[in-house]
């Protein structure tokens, strides 16, 4: 779909790492460029550390205007995707610590904020009524399952099974080695896995 | 609770799960010690099943809210858009002694803002004469503050100033180039168009960027 859209209209299909150069050299098209193409994929990614979708919004705001602003912070030879999954990851670790701050004063919701999910994402429409409801238990177990590791743990897990990164990728990202990297997935999958059985959702 | 596998075999694990344990020999080694090993077994079997788990359940997404880019970044902004066309206005008015003595900054080809109703031409026009008007009047002041001074301005003086003036301008010009394409660029895409079809809207940013812009 992508080079679609870049591809036939003139555009021609340049990769993250050039728009971002062009960026840096002053070549202000670039930036419209890289918006368009991470808006979604990076607002999925914070939303699903934050699980609330305003203060996901203001950190891919501020996410991207740190990209217009220090274009030259990118290092050549690096991937975009990587510089702009860290800044975002800090951005979103401040946005827990003020929560935490904050928590004594305005308790955190139970679940992810009420905000309508998209049609696409309902239950099959041919599930009976308790195969619906079955579904809906299981996804909220995951839900609150997901919520309840570690942060450390927690961007792992997003960064490896929703964002489908390597291991090598995600130790980029958080500065930190792949070894560390595999045992916190170890630890949030096993975690993961006890909270369900927990909730008695065993059998998935 | 989960089994905790072997403390040595831990990531090993991990890495089969996701089929990144590169060599042949070190996934069947991996595979052995799941035979032998009963705690690591009983462990694998929680990993698959917990990714199991998040791959089954469609964990929702809300539709992603419309970014503000541009609000934001006026706010923080040292001026707004306007000045854009402030500065071009001013460029192109070359107010200032020293402005003829300096020659052009540059050879902009001449823009034609067709396309641009009457209103939208005076309503430009009118923004920029208005901003022309507070340039004007606070580089005079400026001009009147040196003046004042018992040595008198000095035609390097002037030039400096304006010299100043000029690279204070282009400076912002170029920031609200980068900000309007960006809000341009979340604009289409939302709307499901692409990049350089809202032929009117860019015509604006041309026109911001460009000095010798002609607005009729």
């Amino acid at each position: 779909m992508r080079s679609e859209r870049f591809g036939g209209e003139g555009v021609p299909g340049r990769s993250d790492e050039e728009l971002v150069l062009a960026l840096r050299d002053g070549d202000p098209d670039a930036f419209g460029l890289l918006v368009f193409r991470w808006q979604e994929p990076l607002f999925r990614f914070v939303y699903r550390i934050l699980e609330r979708r305003e203060d996901a919004r203001d950190v891919c705001q501020e996410t991207f205007l740190r990209v217009l602003r220090q274009p030259e912070r990118f290092q050549e030879g690096a991937r975009f995707s990587t510089w702009m999954y860290q800044i975002a990851l800090n951005l979103s670790r401040d946005q827990l610590r003020r929560r935490k701050r904050w928590r004594f004063l305005a308790p955190a919701p139970p679940g992810p904020d009420g905000e309508p999910a998209r049609e696409r994402e309902e239950p099959d429409r041919e599930a009976t009524p308790i195969e619906a409801l079955e579904s809906r238990e299981r996804r909220e177990a995951v839900t609150l399952a997901l919520q309840d590791l570690p942060p450390e743990q927690r961007e792992v897990l997003v960064l490896k099974e929703f964002e489908g990164l390597k291991f090598r990728e995600i130790a980029e990202i958080l500065g930190c080695p792949e070894s560390t990297v595999k045992s916190r997935m170890y630890y949030g999958l096993s975690g993961l896995r006890s909270a369900l059985v927990r909730r008695g959702i065993a059998g998935l | 609770m989960a089994t905790e596998a072997c403390s040595s075999w831990k990531e090993k694990l991990v890495a089969e799960l996701y089929g990144e344990l590169a060599p042949e020999q070190e996934r069947e080694e991996v595979r052995a010690h799941l035979r032998r090993c009963a705690a690591c077994s009983a462990a694998w079997e929680d990993l698959t099943a917990a990714r199991e788990a998040l791959r089954t359940v469609e964990l929702p997404i809300p539709a992603p809210p419309r970014l503000a880019l541009f609000p934001l970044a006026r706010r923080r902004a040292v001026l707004p858009f306007a000045a854009g066309f402030a500065a071009a206005a001013v460029l192109a008015l070359g107010i200032g002694v020293g402005w003829a003595l300096r020659g052009p900054a540059r050879s902009p080809a001449p823009l034609a803002a067709t396309g641009l109703s009457e209103a939208d031409k005076e309503a430009v026009a009118a923004l920029v004469r208005e901003r022309v008007a507070e340039e004007r009047t606070s580089f005079e002041q400026a001009l009147a503050r040196q003046a004042g001074t018992p040595s008198g301005v000095t035609r390097d003086e002037v030039a400096q100033l304006l010299a100043a003036s000029e690279r204070r301008i282009d400076q912002r010009r170029s920031t609200d180039m980068r900000y309007v394409l960006g809000e341009i660029g979340a604009a289409e895409m939302r709307a499901g168009a692409s990049i350089g079809e809202t032929q009117k809207a860019l015509q604006y940013v041309a026109l911001a960027n460009n000095p010798q812009a002609s607005l009729h």
